[in-house]
C-alpha cells in the first residue's frame, strides 16, 4: 500500500478539519461573534472544492487526459491511470469527483441557507456546522467508495450526522423527524450490512466491482449472494428514498430545519445515488443487466407515480417538495438502467447524464428550500401554500427565482431542470427501456400540476389579511443575505445550466 | 508428548488456571484484610445494594438522571477508542519488522485518533458536561462566556421588581 495516494483523499481531510475548527471556535469566541461559524464553515466547503480541482487538475496534467469515468472504464495498460487507490477501497475516478463536487456544493448552499437562523440557538451553533461538515466529508467518502467496508463507514459518517441534523431544532416536530430518520435508517443500514455480509461470506469478496466475476463459487452459492444482492439492494434504494420504501423521507423532511431539509435533499441524495450508480455500472455492469434492470426499471416507474401523484395533494410547500424529491428519484433511476449490451463509452455517458441530473437537482431543490426557509411572520416559520400569496408583490425577486426553480424542477426549457430530464430519458431510451422512459414523461407532465400551484400562490392567488382588522398583506420573508446569495446564485446557475447544458462536461475535458 | 501424565496441550492452559486462582485467592485475601482493618459502623443505606446512586428496591421504571446518559455516552466513547486501538496493539511488532515504516504510520495514525478523541474530551469539558450538577452557561456582554448559577425558581427577576 502507498501511503502517498492518501493525498487524494486530501479534499475529504480539509473539510474534516474544517469541520473541527467550526467546532471548537464555538468553544472560544464571543457570543456575538457567532456569525463568523457559518463563515468558517463555507470556507471549509469552499476549501475542499478548491482541493478537489487541484486534485482533479494535477490527475488531467499528469497523465494527460482525465480519469475514467468509473473504474472499470479505466486503461490497463502499464504507465495508465490506475484510479483504484489504498489497496482498492476508494476509485479516484470522474463520478467520484462528480459527487464529491455535488456534496461540498450541497453542503456550502445549505450553510448559507441556516446561516440566517441566529434566533435559533442550535442552529447557530458549532455542532450544527461541525455536523454539516461531516455528513459532507462522509458524501465525498461515498462517492469514491469502491469497496462495501469504505461504502459502509462513509455511509455511516453521513448518516449519523445527518440523523443528529435532523433533531437539531428542539422542537416537538424536529424531534419526531429525528428518530423517525434514526430508526428508520438503521433498520435500512441493518438491510445494507446483512446483505454484504452475505455477499462476503459467499464470495470472500468486498471490491464492488470483483463480487459478481464469474467462478465457480457463483455458481456453487448463487442462492446466497441473490438473498444478498436483495437485501443491498433494498438498503440501497430506502437510502435513495425509492418506491416502496419512501415512507420516511415526507416526515423527515418536513420536521427537519429548512437547511438541513436541503441538505438531505440533495446531498445525501447524491451520495446515495453514487453507491446506487457503482453498484449499477461496477458490479452488475451490462453482463446481469438482465437480472436486474428490470428491478430498477419497476422501481423506477413506482416511484415516479407514487411520488408525483401523492404530491398533488400537499397543502405544505415543504412536504410537496419532498414528494417532489420521491419522483426526482425516480427520474434519476431511469439514468441508472443499464443496456445488457452497453460499451464503456455509452456507460460513460450515461453515468454523465445522471451525475448532470445530481447537479441541476440539488441547485433548484436547494434554491426552492432556501425561499421556504425565508418566509415567515412575525418570527414564525410558514410553510403552507396559502402562505405564499403575495410574495410576487412583497419580494419580486425571490419570487421570480421561486418560480424558476418550480418551472425547472417541472421540467421546462430553457432551465436546466429540462435538460437533465431530456439527459437520463434519453440515456433509458438508448438503453432499450422506452416503456419506463415514456412513462416518465407522461408523470412528468402531471407534476406540472403542483409545480405551477406555488407559481399560482405567489402571482395570482388573492394576498389575505394575516390578523382581522388589518390591510391585506403579501407573504412577507425574513431578509438574510446569505440566503439571497445562496437564491439568487441558485436561480443563475438554474438558467445558466439550462443554455449551457454542456458546461459542465466541457469543464471536465 | 506427556508431562506428569497430562498432555502438553492441556499444560498450556495451566497458565490460565494460574491467573484464575491467584485473581480468587487476591480478591479474598483482599477482602479479608480490609474487613480486618475497617471500622464496622452498618446504616440501612450502607446496606443497600449499590447501583449507581439510584434506589435498588421497586420499579425499574423510574426516572433516570438524565446525566447518567451523557456519562455513559462518553464512557462508549472511550471504550470503543479501546477497541479500536487493541487491535494495532496486537499486531504492532510485527509491523517494526519491515524496516519500521509502517510501525510509525501505524504509531502516526493512533496518535492522531486519539487526539481527536481528546479534543473531544476537551470539548465536553468546556461544555460542562462532565460535572454533575450543569450550570447553565449564559453569553455575557463582555464577549466573555462566563458560568453562573441557574436562577432559582419562583424568584423571577421581573417579579421581584413588582414587589420592590
Amino acid at each position: 500500500m502507498n501511503w502517498s495516494e492518501l493525498s487524494e483523499l486530501l479534499p475529504v481531510g480539509v473539510v474534516l478539519a474544517a469541520a473541527l475548527v467550526v467546532v471548537f471556535l464555538d468553544l472560544v469566541i464571543a457570543h456575538k461573534d457567532r456569525y463568523a461559524l457559518p463563515m468558517v464553515a463555507l470556507a471549509g466547503c469552499v476549501l475542499g472544492l478548491g482541493s478537489l480541482i487541484q486534485n482533479y487538475l494535477s490527475l488531467t496534467t499528469y497523465y494527460k487526459q482525465s480519469p475514467p469515468w468509473f473504474s472499470g472504464a479505466a486503461e490497463t495498460a502499464a504507465g495508465a491511470f490506475n484510479p483504484l487507490i489504498l489497496g482498492g477501497h476508494f476509485s479516484i475516478d470522474l463520478f467520484g469527483f462528480a459527487i464529491a463536487g455535488v456534496a461540498l456544493l450541497a453542503g456550502a448552499l445549505s450553510v448559507l441557507s441556516s446561516a440566517h437562523e441566529e434566533d435559533d440557538s442550535a442552529l447557530s451553533s458549532g455542532e450544527y456546522y461541525g455536523l454539516i461538515l461531516l455528513a459532507v466529508a462522509g458524501m465525498m467518502l461515498l462517492g469514491f467508495a469502491h469497496d462495501f467496508l469504505t461504502l459502509l463507514v462513509s455511509l455511516e459518517i453521513m448518516s449519523i450526522s445527518t440523523y443528529i441534523l435532523a433533531g437539531s431544532r428542539r422542537d416537538l416536530k424536529s424531534g419526531e423527524a429525528a428518530l423517525k430518520y434514526l430508526v428508520l435508517g438503521a433498520f435500512s443500514t441493518a438491510f445494507l450490512m446483512m446483505g454484504i455480509a452475505f455477499i462476503y461470506g459467499a464470495t470472500g469478496k468486498l471490491s464492488l466491482s470483483e463480487v459478481l466475476i464469474p467462478s465457480e463459487q457463483l455458481v456453487s452459492s448463487a442462492f446466497l449472494i441473490r438473498g444478498g444482492l436483495a437485501l443491498l439492494l433494498v438498503g440501497v434504494l430506502f437510502k435513495v428514498g425509492a418506491a416502496p420504501f419512501h415512507f420516511w423521507i415526507p416526515d423527515v423532511y418536513e420536521g427537519a430545519p429548512t437547511g438541513v431539509t436541503g441538505l438531505m435533499a440533495t446531498g445525501v441524495k447524491a451520495a446515495a445515488f453514487a453507491v446506487l450508480g457503482r453498484l449499477a455500472f461496477e458490479t452488475f455492469g451490462p453482463r446481469y443487466a438482465h437480472d436486474w434492470a428490470w428491478l430498477f426499471a419497476a422501481a423506477a416507474v413506482l416511484t415516479m407515480a407514487v411520488g408525483n401523484f401523492l404530491a398533488l395533494r400537499q397543502e405544505n410547500v415543504k412536504r410537496m417538495l419532498a414528494y417532489s424529491g420521491i419522483a426526482h428519484t425516480g427520474y434519476l433511476l431511469l439514468g441508472f438502467l443499464v443496456s445488457p449490451n452497453a460499451d464503456g463509452i455509452m456507460l460513460a455517458d450515461q453515468l454523465q447524464n445522471a451525475v448532470f441530473y445530481l447537479l441541476a437537482y440539488a441547485l433548484m431543490t436547494l434554491g426552492a428550500f432556501g425561499v421556504v426557509g425565508l418566509v415567515r411572520e412575525d418570527g414564525r416559520r410558514l410553510e403552507r401554500l396559502e402562505d405564499f400569496a403575495g410574495l410576487s408583490k412583497e419580494h419580486p425577486g425571490l419570487a421570480l427565482c421561486m418560480a424558476m426553480f418550480m418551472f425547472s424542477l417541472a421540467g421546462l426549457p430553457p432551465f436546466a431542470g429540462f435538460f437533465a430530464k431530456f439527459l437520463v430519458f434519453k440515456s433509458a431510451v438508448d438503453a432499450g427501456y422506452v416503456l419506463p422512459a415514456v412513462l416518465g414523461v407522461l408523470t412528468s407532465v402531471a407534476s406540472m400540476a403542483y409545480y405551477l400551484r406555488v407559481v399560482r400562490a405567489m402571482y395570482v392567488d388573492p394576498v389575505r389579511a394575516t390578523k382581522p382588522g388589518e390591510a391585506p398583506a403579501g407573504a412577507r420573508c425574513r431578509y438574510s443575505w446569505t440566503t439571497n446569495l445562496l437564491i439568487y446564485g441558485a436561480g443563475l446557475a438554474t438558467i445558466l445550466l439550462g443554455l449551457f447544458p454542456s458546461g459542465p462536461t466541457f469543464l471536465l475535458r | 508428548m506427556p508431562v506428569l501424565g497430562v498432555d502438553t496441550e492441556l499444560m498450556q492452559y495451566s497458565t490460565v488456571f494460574l491467573l484464575l486462582g491467584s485473581a480468587v485467592a487476591l480478591t479474598f485475601a483482599l477482602l479479608t484484610l480490609s474487613r480486618l482493618l475497617r471500622p464496622y459502623h452498618p446504616t440501612p443505606e450502607k446496606e443497600m445494594t449499590y447501583e449507581c446512586g439510584e434506589d435498588p428496591v421497586g420499579s425499574g421504571w423510574l426516572r433516570f438522571n438524565i446525566r447518567f446518559y451523557v456519562v455513559a455516552l462518553v464512557f462508549v466513547l472511550f471504550d470503543v477508542e479501546l477497541a479500536l486501538v487493541f487491535p494495532i496493539a496486537t499486531i504492532f511488532k510485527s509491523l517494526t519488522a519491515g524496516g519500521g515504516t509502517a510501525a510509525l504510520v501505524a504509531f502516526a495514525e493512533l496518535f492522531f485518533f486519539i487526539g481527536v478523541l481528546f479534543l473531544g474530551l476537551v470539548y465536553i469539558w468546556k461544555k460542562g458536561d462532565l460535572g454533575w450538577v450543569r450550570s447553565f452557561r449564559v453569553p455575557t456582554e463582555q464577549g466573555i462566556r462566563s458560568w453562573e448559577q441557574p436562577k432559582q425558581v419562583g424568584l423571577a427577576p421581573s417579579s421581584a421588581k413588582r414587589i420592590s
